[in-house]
């Protein structure tokens, strides 16, 4: 008996393995033209016949107590909208947490079992679009309602700049403002108006300004570097940003040629200033062992009197400091005829559509669908509606530009919010605009009302006049703006000795910076002999190539 | 007759053979699943090596159709400036870490064995441990605090006149640093190895020692010392294939560009260089297998020598 078991369980584990090892079948699908095709074109129009499309999707749960329990992925209320309102059958292949997408994704594709629509990163995009696997879009661009195609053009070069030589144009971008890249100089309001100073404009006055806060408040600049010079939100980028030097850049040298920013005249210039800032002790001793936390608890312990950041700082990792803490946000400090230095685009990620999917103008109706649908009745969490699940997630570059507009140009009329919000803004416009006559009980007196973090900062620093945004505006004003021109993937020469580059650059310069090499003639052009041997020169070389190719934007 | 006792015979053996038969079959049956999972997810992964030998690149996704490049990459990985420089620091802080790892660890469960009350050592024993159970991301965050220019170390220091110093940045500090907090992180699981072999020591060993007067300094040089000595050599045995495997958590977590010349390993070298454009998959393949081979040199070479020479068989 115990043998007829073992036989038994013998026999079912083999079987069971087997049928695991060979479940792997291939349903590879021929490539086809679209056989779909509506001559009006019309951003939501129902198909006749259920048109089923695969997705797949790296699953994070939505942490929103609103949506009812039983709502799951494939029953949200943004698929059962594709199926009314499109007639879109909308299905994901798989979903795996955000660790596991890229190894599930790139098993998909070696199995050829691809999913219609597909989220890929810029070097994925390049791939795939080389070896065919992409449908053209430019059909489906027409398909795009008055508003996504309004987003798609915030910035018309980067369309223009994904378009083949063909005219064929095989992803849609998500992209972002530029302007978001833009450093704020964040600073010690209260402070300041105590030791009675006027807000810094240059890299000399910020100096001065510094000396008074260490001096009088014990502060130094609350500067880090984590690992490499653009790590963290407290990296050292952005003060370098003041001479016009942005690490890692390519940048014209005047005679329509691009030269690497890090061995530029403004770059040497900018370290410099730091280790006089260093010298003096203005940068903490060992700002090179200073992880973002530490720089994040030098707020909290107000050993920081100025922090330079991204736009978001009022949000992350200021926040509800503002209790106590009065911060302000003014443009960075620049050097005369300095220009800060911006990417031409920034680019996200791209929409793509699989060869074998037979409606491509499907995915431009589900992107018009997920705008539509934005803060809409009958979308809310409640109703099952979880916006971060939606398979064809899609945001205005300029949104942040937008919303500051918007709500400043409403304020002028309505300066206390006590009306409601006109009914064709974004629900996050909505909320903020809901929560304002709070904000300003708040801003009146800091005990009468709990500092509402999820809003109150956005206000602080999106919506009012001297907040971060508006910042950025004011820097925006004056042409202050230079650019990185490369902006292709990375070269043979970059993939190959860029990782050496940037530690030699990262090492100098930190070193320049402690006081341990010379930045004097000599040590600067040792260091720049070196980076042009280390396969500078070839990187130089392969960039700049690209750039005579291909220079279709600006110059 | 003979002829019958013989045919009994046969068939006797025939019948045992057929039950031996059938017995194994059942045992290799259920051997069969595991069998298959190892090798097609231990063995047939190793196919992958096949990238180190290729201009592979991750996206284009797959093992063929990348163009066979054959050593370039291996040449290319020791044509880098700096690479030398981390095998050098990684054996350095390797070699001191595997024998403090072993010394420190044995020094401790010999005291904690001696120890009276039991309580107290079981204490001592879980004190001792705990590091090993947290990450380096948390014990990272903890070190540079404690080893901060206002860490608490300075803090010590300066009670005694000592000068403050940056630790984390000064190459003079930064190795025995990374050596000292890797063998106290470590320290609490070869201990309980220890401890857990001296128990397996038989007691009349001790009793007969006491019995002929051995003071306790001797028990522990001519019982327990040889007792676990097998567990030493074990230990040490496999430590030695981790000879050229830096910890990368805790390197990366804690240098910084202003130790690279004494802290940089070959993991967080082959990081940086690895990771700045397109991920370069091919030059990791590469190191990877080179540091694989000369761990399985170094694993087979030291059981051999534990076998010829101490004539211990480890598996």
């Amino acid at each position: 008996m115990k043998k007829i078991i073992k036989l038994f369980a013998a026999t079912v584990m083999t079987v069971c393995t087997f049928s695991v090892l060979t479940a792997c079948k291939n349903n590879n699908l021929e490539s086809e033209e679209p056989d779909y095709y509506d001559p009006e074109h019309k951003p939501f129009g129902r198909y006749d016949e259920t048109v089923t499309i695969k997705g797949v999707m790296e699953y994070l749960p939505h942490n929103d107590s609103r949506v009812p329990s039983n709502i799951t992925p494939d029953n949200q209320k943004f698929i059962s909208f594709l199926r009314d309102e499109l007639n879109v059958n909308f299905e994901y292949m798989w979903k795996v947490p955000p660790q596991q997408y890229e190894n599930k994704l790139s098993g998909s594709i070696l199995s050829k079992k691809y999913p219609d629509i597909l989220k890929v990163n810029a070097a994925q995009y390049q791939n795939f679009k080389e070896k065919g696997l992409l449908k053209d879009l430019t059909e489906t661009y027409k398909y795009a309602s008055p508003e996504v195609l309004k987003y798609l053009n915030r910035d018309p070069n980067v369309i223009e700049s994904l378009k083949e030589e063909d005219g064929k144009i095989y992803g849609i971008p998500q992209y972002n403002d530029t302007l978001k890249d833009v450093p704020v100089m964040f600073y010690r309001k209260d402070w300041l108006q105590e030791l009675n100073l006027t807000i810094p404009t240059t890299p000399e006055e910020l100096f001065d300004v510094l000396v008074e806060f260490k001096t009088k408040k014990g502060a130094n600049a609350g500067i880090s570097v984590a690992k490499d010079l653009v790590a963290s939100y407290f990296s050292l980028d952005r003060y370098l940003q003041m001479f016009g030097y942005q690490p890692y850049s390519w940048v014209d040298d005047g005679t329509g040629n691009l030269i690497s920013s890090d061995i530029t005249d403004e770059a040497r210039e900018g370290i410099t200033y730091l280790k006089r800032l260093y010298d003096n002790g203005l940068l903490a001793k060992d700002f090179a062992s200073t992880t973002a936390e530490n720089a994040e608890a030098q707020l909290k312990q107000q050993k920081s009197g100025i922090v330079f950041g991204p736009w978001w700082t009022y949000e992350y990792p200021v926040g509800d400091l503002l209790n106590d803490q009065d911060w302000g946000a003014a443009p960075i400090p620049r050097k005369a005829n300095s220009k800060i230095t911006l990417d031409r685009q920034n680019i996200s990620y791209y929409y793509v559509v699989l060869k074998q999917c037979k409606n491509p103008e499907a995915l431009m109706k589900m992107i018009n669908m997920y705008i539509e649908l934005d803060g809409k009745e009958g979308a809310k969490p409640e109703d099952g509606y979880v916006w971060s699940w939606c398979p064809t997630q899609f945001n205005d570059p300029n949104d942040i530009d937008e919303t500051f507009l918007k709500l400043n140009e409403q304020l002028k009329v309505d300066p206390n919010a006590e009306n409601a919000a006109p009914e064709n803004w974004t629900s996050h416009e909505k909320k903020l605009w809901g929560a304002y006559p709070e904000y300003l009980q708040w801003a009146e007196d800091h005990g009468s009302v709990k500092f509402q973090s999820n809003t109150f900062a956005n206000i602080i620093g999106r919506v009012n006049e001297d907040g971060a945004w508006a910042a950025i505006r004011a820097t925006a004003q004056d042409n202050s703006f230079k650019y990185n021109e490369y902006y292709a993937l990375p070269t043979d020469g970059q993939n190959k000795y860029g990782g050496q580059i940037s530690t030699h650059t990262e090492v100098y310069f930190a070193e320049v910076i402690a006081g341990r090499s010379s930045i004097d003639d000599k040590g600067w052009n040792d260091y720049v002999n070196e980076w042009k041997k280390l396969g500078g020169n070839t990187i130089t070389n392969e960039v700049n190539e690209w750039y005579k190719a291909n220079n279709k934007v600006g110059a | 007759m003979k002829k019958a006792v013989n045919d009994e015979r046969a068939s006797i053996k025939r019948r045992k053979k057929l039950d031996f038969l059938k017995n194994q079959l059942v045992w290799w049956g259920m051997l069969l699943p595991g069998l298959l999972i190892t090798i097609i997810f231990k063995y047939g992964s190793m196919f992958g090596v096949v990238i180190a030998f290729e201009d592979f690149n991750y996206a284009a996704g797959g093992f063929f159709g990348h163009e066979w490049v054959g050593l370039d990459n291996f040449i290319y990985v020791f044509s880098l400036k700096d690479f030398s420089n981390s095998i050098v620091n990684t054996l350095i802080m390797q070699a001191w870490k595997i024998v403090l790892g072993i010394v420190v660890p044995l020094i401790l469960a010999l005291l904690i064995n001696e120890v009276g009350k039991k309580w107290f050592a079981k204490f001592v024993q879980t004190t001792f441990f705990l590091p090993f159970f947290l990450s380096w991301i948390i014990l990272g965050g903890i070190i540079n605090q404690v080893f901060s220019y206002n860490g608490i170390i300075n803090a010590i220091g300066s009670l005694f006149g000592a000068e403050k110093a940056l630790f984390l940045i000064d190459n003079r500090y930064f190795r025995t640093i990374m050596i000292i907090t890797d063998v106290w992180k470590g320290m609490g699981y070869n201990m309980v190895i220890f401890l857990a072999a001296i128990i397996g020591i038989d007691p009349s060993l001790y009793e007969a020692a006491e019995v002929d007067g051995a003071s306790r300094i001797r028990r522990v040089i001519h019982i327990t010392l040889p007792g676990i000595a097998p567990m030493v050599v074990l230990l040490s045995t496999l430590a030695l294939g981790g000879l050229l495997n830096g910890n990368f958590d805790q390197i990366y977590i804690l240098y910084n560009p202003l130790v690279y010349e004494t802290g940089d390993i070959i993991d967080t070298f082959i990081y940086r260089i690895s990771f700045f454009g397109n991920m370069q998959m091919d030059v990791g393949a590469a190191v990877g297998l080179m540091k694989s081979l000369i761990s399985i040199a170094l694993i087979g070479g030291t059981y051999f020598f534990a076998y010829k020479k101490f004539g211990y068989r480890i598996f």
